[in-house]
Parts: C-alpha cells; sequence; structure tokens
C-alpha cells in the first residue's frame, strides 16, 4: 500500500534595498542671507535732486531653477518724504555715478522694471518676473532713490525706509 | 521647514495621481533698507549791529541797523533774502562779502517805528528747491529815537 508524499516547495526571499530618493530644494539668498538688512541703500543727508543707486545680488542657493518677482513698500517718518522720493527698479543694473558732490547723483544703467515713481506703505509690485535663475546662479537688482527737486520743505531732517519682498518661484519643468 | 511642506505637497500631489506640475516650490525673502535720512538747512545766525549815521558836521543824525551772518555752504551755497515781515511787508537788499552777508534796516524804516518794532526775516533757501530756512529778528527803536535794540 503505497502512501501519499508530502509536497513541499522551496522558496527564497531576496531583499533589494532601494536607494534613497532626496527631494531638491528651492533657496533664495539675498547676499548670502535669509533676510538682509541693505545698509548700502543711503546717502546721509540726502537732499532734493540728489540720488544713489545700489546693486543687491540674490542668489539661487539650492538645486532647482526660480524666478523672481519683487513687491515693495515705504514708511517715512512724514508722508511728503515718502512722496517725494522716486525709486526705480533695475533688473541686471549697475550702477553709474554722475557725481560725488551736491547734487549727488547715481543712476542705474538698463531698463527699469518699476519707476521713477513713489512708493506707498502697501506692497507694489517693482517687478513681475525676473529671467530664470539657475541653481548656483545669481541675480543682480539695482534700486536708485531719488529726492525729487520738487520735494516740499517739510521734508527736512526726515527718513525714509524702503523695504523690498523678494519672491522665488520654482521654474515649471 | 519650507522645503519639507513642499515635499510633503509634493507627494500628496503624486499619489493623487494628478500632474505633478500642480505644485511649486516658493522661497521669500525680506530685504529692509536702514532709514534713509534727509539733510536740513542752518538757519541764519543773526548778529544785530546798530550804526549811527553822520551828518557833515559829524553830528549823529540817524541810527541803521545792519544784521550780519555767515552763508552756509551745506549742501551747497545758499541762497539769501531779507525782508521786514511785521509791519507790513518790505524786501530789503542782500549783499555779499566773501562768506559774509548783510542788510540794512535804513533809518527810513526806522523813524517811523518811534517805540515800535519791526519784524525782520533772513531766509536760506536751497536754489531751485522748495527747501528754505529763516530767522526772525526783532528791531525796537526806543520812544526818544535815540537808541535802537536788536
Amino acid at each position: 500500500m503505497g502512501g501519499l508524499g508530502t509536497q513541499a516547495y522551496w522558496n527564497d526571499v531576496e531583499t533589494v534595498a532601494g536607494a534613497t530618493v532626496t527631494s531638491g530644494s528651492l533657496d533664495l539668498l539675498v547676499e548670502g542671507e535669509q533676510s538682509y538688512t541693505w545698509t548700502a541703500l543711503d546717502l546721509l543727508n540726502i537732499a532734493p535732486g540728489e540720488s544713489t543707486a545700489k546693486v543687491l545680488t540674490l542668489n539661487n542657493a539650492g538645486t532647482t531653477p526660480f524666478t523672481v518677482s519683487i513687491t515693495a513698500s515705504a514708511t517715512a517718518s512724514v508722508v511728503a518724504l515718502r512722496d517725494a522720493m522716486r525709486v526705480t527698479v533695475v533688473p541686471a543694473g549697475t550702477v553709474s555715478q554722475t557725481s560725488a558732490v551736491y547734487p549727488r547723483a547715481e543712476s542705474c544703467t538698463g531698463t527699469a522694471s518699476f519707476g521713477p515713481a513713489a512708493l506707498t506703505g502697501s506692497e507694489t509690485t517693482v517687478l513681475t518676473e525676473s529671467d530664470v535663475v539657475d541653481p548656483w546662479d545669481s541675480l543682480t537688482i539695482c534700486v536708485r532713490l531719488h529726492l525729487d527737486l520738487a520735494a516740499d520743505n517739510s521734508t527736512k531732517s526726515s527718513t525714509y525706509t524702503p523695504t523690498f519682498t523678494i519672491t522665488a518661484t520654482q521654474v515649471a519643468p | 521647514m519650507r522645503r519639507a511642506a513642499a515635499v510633503g505637497v509634493m507627494a500628496a500631489v503624486v499619489l493623487a495621481g494628478t500632474s505633478p506640475a500642480a505644485g511649486t516650490w516658493s522661497d521669500v525673502s525680506t530685504v529692509t533698507g536702514t532709514p534713509v535720512s534727509s539733510g536740513s538747512l542752518q538757519a541764519p545766525v543773526l548778529t544785530c549791529q546798530s550804526v549811527d549815521v553822520l551828518g557833515a558836521l559829524g553830528l549823529r543824525l540817524l541810527t541803521k541797523v545792519v544784521l550780519t551772518w555767515t552763508a552756509s555752504t551745506s549742501p551747497t551755497l545758499l541762497d539769501y533774502t531779507a525782508q521786514v515781515v511785521s509791519p507790513g511787508t518790505r524786501n530789503l537788499a542782500v549783499t555779499s562779502n566773501g562768506s559774509t552777508r548783510s542788510t540794512e534796516i535804513t533809518p527810513d524804516i526806522l523813524t517811523g517805528l518811534l517805540g515800535g518794532t519791526v519784524t525782520v526775516r533772513v531766509q536760506a533757501r536751497l536754489a531751485n528747491s522748495n527747501w528754505a530756512a529763516s530767522t526772525d529778528r526783532n528791531v525796537t527803536y526806543d520812544v526818544l529815537g535815540l537808541r535802537v535794540s536788536c
């Protein structure tokens, strides 16, 4: 009499470890910092007819290309000074100095994306969209402040503070 | 933190089977300027001097008043005007001698003021602008017309 034999199946399991997927990054730095206080944008005792211009460097410290948009606002100890301060924003602009004595004058060379015009207390778009900034590349923005000759007498001995909010947005693949 | 949030959004989008392009990363930086200070103009610092006007025999006839000040060169050489602002208004001539400026309140103005006061305003102005700074000085002629104070 013959019995039924036991059937057996062999098996084996191997584990394949997947590679770690690391996400990219989008990181905007302004002069190497996340938030920046722009001390260079100044002209001591600015008077009507005078202007100053300085360049800001924006860096792509991430792995993703982006474009930049900028809004700006300003505060002043007297509103008349804010109204009389003409702001110009020039992407990729450079500074040109035309006079170091009164009326001291500096300007931004290039095509303006904003101005010359006054900023208000509310955010105003001064750059809608920049050229693409690739990873580890940079973009320069030239900003000029010019105190209009028609500035009211009340604008003496006052202070003016501009603020720029810069948004880097990933470029769609 | 920004990166982590963005990755989460991207993962959810992929799992749901929708287009990965629906998620877009962004980063925001704020740039604050330091306060830009506007300049000022120095108001004229006046020095007052009464000067006797002598007659042919050396007799004191009348007195005039001379206001002098040093012209400011900040931010550039300023323009100056002088004016009687009370009583009434009357423009006065300003003369230059180097960096010194002066104006005279002549006897014809003062003799009508026995016992009264005239207010003179000297104004500094930045050319081609609305910036100005002024100083007022009262000049008083006594009742007898013998002495001027200012």
